[in-house]
């Protein structure tokens, strides 16, 4: 990031006073520990919940601009209930961002985690810095929406490096991995420097 | 091949945060910590609590296999040490809780057992946390080494 930049991100002010959260978090000291950090973002009063079910119930009847939920739950555990939450038809809250935390991953849950459809899992130990930097972060992606029949979630080819290899790609704007011959003749220097336009830059 | 829908969709949350007022990052952080402070107690206590659990879990563990139930009840308190501590700058109870979780889920996936390696473990969590935040990374590095290197030689023992 360059020093203009860094500036600018430093002096950025986020206002999540009026930000509907949802915490799912059933150990009592981790979810104090994740309600003090977001009130001293601003958060006024998020809504607590335990389990799953007792989630899947208040997204049916509050719009949440974020919800927060811990991967292991009783019962339903955090991957199935956003994989049931995006595939709910419950709008908006089946698009609103999605930020699972999870401690320790059990083996046979890591393609759970990737494959639930959350917007971003953030690993425990919780910091004040670190989940601020992921809201902030949740909040400024624009990435469309996937829905296949394995997956309905965030985009997760957001580094846009093209289809898995030794594939063609399924989407209507994957590029052939061909390269084919040119359609145009090459572009002239004085093309070229047209759009360059360079300018004297006052001293 | 299944067919893939691209759907755009509107980003609620970006639209809260850009509305005027708010704070700004360091802003935001900063309050979070003082706030965080106040239930610093309470977490430590918290901690204490499931480390006693821990070791009560795992009275009855040294004499047979445990059964997946047991094993699992321990992996999920080692797993909330391992959540609450590093908040607190406790970071080597943290990373022994890791451990001993990362050890306790091969076990599981492996259907074996081997008591001395959970139990050189809690003995590991305990001395840590008795050190409390006065162990420097130097002096816990040892420890965390070798707790490590127990759980890596078992996995591969019982893979």
């Amino acid at each position: 990031m360059s020093a203009l930049k860094k500036a600018a991100a430093a002096k950025a002010r986020y206002n999540l006073e009026h930000a509907k959260v949802l915490i799912v978090e059933p150990n009592q000291h981790s979810m104090e520990i994740l309600c003090q950090i977001l009130n001293g973002f601003g958060v006024r009063a998020p809504v607590r919940c335990i389990s799953s079910e007792d989630a899947m119930t208040q997204v049916k009847k509050t719009e949440f601009d974020l919800i927060i939920c811990e991967s292991d739950l009783a019962e339903m555990d955090g991957y199935d209930f956003v994989q049931w939450l995006r595939r709910s038809k419950i709008e908006p809250n089946n698009f609103t961002s999605v930020i699972i935390i999870c401690g320790h991953t059990q083996t046979s849950k890591v393609h759970k985690a990737r494959d639930c459809g959350a917007n971003f899992i953030l690993a425990k130990p919780l910091t004040p810095k670190i989940v601020m930097d992921r809201i902030v972060w949740v909040a400024k992606e624009g990435r469309a929406f996937i829905e296949c029949e394995s997956y309905l979630g965030p985009d997760r080819r957001f580094h846009s490096i093209g289809p898995p290899p030794n594939t063609e790609g399924r989407r209507a704007d994957d590029l052939s991995l061909e390269v084919g011959d040119a359609t145009e003749p090459n572009m002239s220097q004085d093309d070229i420097d047209a759009l360059l336009q360079p300018k004297r830059v006052a001293k | 091949m299944s067919a893939v829908k691209k759907l755009r969709v509107p980003n609620r949350l970006a639209a809260v945060v850009k509305t005027p007022g708010g704070k700004t990052v360091a802003e935001a952080v900063a309050a979070a910590e003082v706030k965080i402070d106040l239930i610093k107690d309470d977490c430590l206590d918290a901690i204490d609590a499931a480390l006693a659990d821990m070791t009560a879990a795992s009275a009855s563990m040294k004499a047979g296999t445990p059964s997946r139930d047991q094993i699992e009840a321990l992996y999920s308190l080692s797993n909330d040490v391992f959540g609450i501590a590093g908040v607190f700058a406790l970071n080597a109870v943290g990373e022994a809780a890791y451990s001993l979780c990362d050890l306790l889920d091969k076990l599981m996936v492996t259907g074996s057992w081997n008591w001395p390696a959970v139990e050189v473990h809690l003995n590991g969590l305990r001395v840590l946390r008795a050190l409390g935040e006065s162990v420097t990374a130097a002096q816990a590095e040892p420890v965390l080494s070798g707790l490590k290197a127990v759980a890596k030689r078992v996995t591969v023992a019982s893979a």
